[in-house]
């Protein structure tokens, strides 16, 4: 993990935005924090590797401190993206949080399915940089909805 | 009688073998004409009387009722989920006379449950496989259009980041066609001694990947019959996990032992390899997921790989007759067992 971006949750109560982001694949992680860096918006991004764990942090936030957006790569240990939806949409401390999958695969029927489980969209991942700009402009809008 | 199977088409894919039993009723009096292969007490109990035609699936053919030499009883409606670990080719139907049409209503829903089963593990083994290749190319992929667009940086680091993706992109393949290999297996049986096969692994292949374990032999090892390449296959992919997934700043130790037991339907007797590891161990809960390809525990950056190994493990023991198992507390390490006949089956 990075540390200039990831860091502690208080930081969000600072005024800037916390963005959670589940993803154990360290150069997504660092494309994604590459992306929001060049956004004129300050965002705070918090990178969990495991899907259990993301749940435990999820947890451990007071609830001021709550992010604006949870970002969820789809294949992760622990908890899989479908798996991290049912729980979060079955809790009424997080259902109003936006959540977005993103995912190297582009399989209509796991959009459908993530979606259905309460995802505010399913992305593919970019394969290069202005896409991704793009794409990570799209995610953080719903942060200010 | 012939009987247009849509079962057919499994058997050229990837690794499923069915093993279930629709049953009832005059089973009971089929089966002592039978003779030669009683069942036993606890399965002619299990047996309603009524049926009276039997028909045995064999690669997608509908053969004359014959018996099983061994066999494992399931009901009709066991989640067929437990029949994929079992390697016998086999579907024994047994068809109600006093109700034909029902039998036969019973016997297409089974086979379209079947049928749905395989294409279902089919389709997750391919989504899985698509997934995984198409991660690392769009990743060299987004990496060389950085470099591109955005010369400036660390170029080296961009470099090295591209071989790294290169080199998990490489591993995929290798896994994948190894796990291929392993589904094209030509029989070629011969003794095998696991002491050599062993210890010839720890003098060149873990050595020279720079693998630092210590094994300790508990005790000999047997001679079993076995495809060599396999078995060595088998024991480069279980000490390179152990290597793999030992806990930070220990030395990887693995204590390797072996015993006879009984095990299986029939009671077979087995060689019992056993593995064990000094190393980070897995959640108990993922026991049964494990062996599944593409299957990662850690994550991604933490522990790279292509999840394939323990699949492979496992297709080898399929095809050596045998079983392999997991067991782990999460913490201290896990142990592996391998059960190899005594005697292969024809």
């Amino acid at each position: 993990m990075k540390n200039t971006l990831n860091v502690h949750p208080s930081a969000a109560t600072q005024g800037s935005k916390l963005i959670l982001s589940g993803e154990d694949d360290i150069d997504d992680q660092e494309m994604l924090e590459e992306a929001l860096i060049a956004l004129d918006e300050k965002f705070v991004i918090v990178h969990i590797d495991n899907g259990k764990k993301l749940l435990e942090y999820l947890d451990s936030l007071p609830d001021e401190g709550l992010p604006c957006l949870v970002i969820l790569d789809y294949n992760m240990p622990g908890l899989n993206a479908s798996e991290i939806l049912k729980w979060l949409s079955n809790e009424k401390r997080y259902m109003a949080i936006p959540k977005v999958v993103w995912s190297t695969s582009g399989s209509n029927a796991y959009k459908t399915h993530c979606i259905e489980l309460g995802a505010s969209d399913y992305l593919v991942k970019p394969s290069d940089m202005k896409s991704l700009q793009e794409a990570v402009r799209y995610m953080t809008s719903f942060c200010n909805s | 009688m012939h009987f247009e199977t849509p079962i057919s088409s499994i058997h050229d894919g990837l690794s499923v073998e069915g093993h279930i039993f629709l049953y009832n009723t005059t089973g009971k009096k089929v089966v002592n004409s039978g003779g030669a292969n009683p069942f036993t007490e606890s399965f002619l109990s299990a047996i309603q009387p009524e049926w009276d035609k039997c028909l045995q699936l064999k690669n997608g053919q509908a053969y004359s009722f014959s018996l099983p030499q061994s066999f494992e009883f399931y009901e009709y409606d066991t989640p067929f989920m437990h029949a994929r670990r079992i390697n016998v080719d086999l579907l024994l139907v047994i068809i109600n006379a006093a109700d034909e049409t029902a039998g036969h209503k019973a016997l297409a829903s089974l086979l379209q449950q079947l049928t749905l089963f395989y294409s279902n593990e089919r389709n997750e083994f391919f989504d899985l496989a698509l997934h995984d290749l198409q991660s690392p190319v769009r990743k060299l992929s987004a990496l060389s259009d950085r470099l591109v667009h955005h010369p400036q940086g660390d170029l080296s680091a961009y470099l090295q980041r591209i071989q790294t993706v290169s080199a998990e992109l490489s591993a995929l393949t290798k896994g994948l066609a190894s796990l291929y290999d392993t589904h094209n297996t030509i029989n070629s049986f011969e003794d095998c001694n696991l002491n050599t096969i062993i210890s010839e692994l720890a003098a060149n292949e873990l050595n020279a990947n720079g693998s630092h374990i210590t094994l300790r032999m508990n005790n000999m090892l047997p001679v079993v019959r076995g495809i060599p390449g396999q078995l060595k296959l088998l024991f480069i992919n279980l000490l390179n996990n152990a290597f793999k997934f030992k806990k930070n700043g220990d030395n990887c130790i693995v204590e390797i032992s072996s015993d006879n037991v009984k095990a299986g339907p029939e009671m077979q007797r087995y060689h019992r390899v056993s593995l064990k590891d000094n190393g980070i161990g897995f959640n108990p809960e993922m026991q049964e997921k494990i062996f599944n390809p593409f299957v990662k525990l850690n994550g991604k950056s933490a522990y790279p790989g292509a999840g394939l190994g323990l699949s492979i493990c496992r297709k080898i023991a399929e095809n050596h007759q045998g079983y392999i198992t997991a067991v782990s507390t999460g913490e201290d390490g896990c142990t592996i067992y391998i059960l190899l006949p005594e005697k292969l089956q024809a």
